[in-house]
């Protein structure tokens, strides 16, 4: 499998936007699995609405979701749409291109990250592991209290030394906190570049997107 | 210093061969690349000299994440025994300016 190809499996349940090629209109839908050669896809009432009649038979329809790792998208055509329940038949072209539009590309990085943060009152710290990494922030496996917005300190420990960066939570839940770096060590970001550029060509060598 | 009339409190973050130590701190003074903080008692800075030292803080609600070394460590023992200590921003940037300004004077 090609790097920028995503098993659609992964997307079950999640929230993914349609819209008809040529256009900008978008509406949201519920990925409600696959069906032999099929999406399917649960609408909202306003997505029904909205779409009308694009949803007839042989009209071609993009599907687009956006996951941590990037955005996601195929073209797909309507197989059939029926109402009592609503539900949307594309067919399932057994991938998402990923459009990786991103300033920074994430990979896949399993090293111990500690973490402080900065709360109104207090400082806050645990050690976890990284989930994600670029040269732009982290996604950390860690039990850790605090709101996106706090100020954030971060040891990572790459296989060849510490390295430090600052920055900020963009998002924390379920013992995972996102952030964002607003400075790295400069001592230490040439090496961060390195294994986040050995790490992708590992992940494209092998198909393994982040 | 002081914003509303309350010393400004940060957290102070760094790496020591025994993980990362994060200590409270409030702002004696600004300089022209930095700040000199002051530690309390039985909690003063221990990073070595050249120690790549976070500063976390939230003045008037914004938050300020920056890189900074000690300039002077140990530094200069206060009569409390807390410990003055200078620190050097690693760069100028937009932020260090903003939380400089945030800290008027």
């Amino acid at each position: 499998m090609d790097a920028d190809r995503r098993e659609v499996r992964e997307l079950n349940g999640r929230v993914v936007v349609v819209t008809r090629p040529g256009t900008t209109e978008s509406v949201p839908f519920v990925l409600a699995g696959v069906v032999v050669g099929s999406l399917v896809l649960i609408p909202d009432s306003s997505a029904a609405r909205t779409l009308g009649a694009e949803l007839a038979e042989g009209n071609p329809l993009e599907i687009a979701a956006v996951d941590p790792k990037g955005r996601l998208a195929c073209t797909a055509i309507v197989q059939r749409y029926r109402t009592d329940p609503h539900e949307l038949h594309v067919t399932d072209p057994g991938f998402f291109h990923l459009r990786n539009d991103r300033s920074a590309f994430r990979v896949a990085m399993v090293v111990p990250v500690h973490l402080v943060v900065a709360t109104e009152t207090a400082a806050e710290s645990a050690v976890g592991t990284s989930i994600d990494l670029s040269s732009a922030g982290l996604l950390a496996r860690v039990d850790l209290a605090c709101d996106p917005g706090s100020p954030v300190f971060a040891s990572i420990h790459l296989p060849d030394g510490n390295l430090i960066a600052v920055g900020t939570v963009v998002g924390a839940a379920d013992q995972r906190v996102r952030v964002r770096f607003t400075q790295v060590d400069p001592a230490g970001s040439g090496r961060l570049a390195a294994h986040l550029r050995r790490a992708e060509i590992e992940q494209m060598r092998t198909g393994e997107a982040a | 210093m002081s914003t509303g009339g309350r010393p400004v409190q940060v957290t102070v973050a760094f790496e020591t061969s025994r993980g990362a130590v994060a200590l409270s701190a409030s702002i004696l003074k600004r300089t022209a690349g930095g700040v000199v903080l002051r530690f309390e008692p039985r909690r003063t800075y221990s990073g070595a000299a050249g120690t790549v030292t976070a500063l976390l803080a939230r003045v008037d609600g914004t938050s300020h994440a920056l890189l900074m070394r000690p300039v002077d460590v140990p530094g200069r023992l206060l009569p409390d025994g807390g410990r003055e200590v200078t620190f050097a921003f690693l760069a100028r940037s937009d932020a260090t300016t903003a939380f400089l300004g945030a800290l008027g004077g």
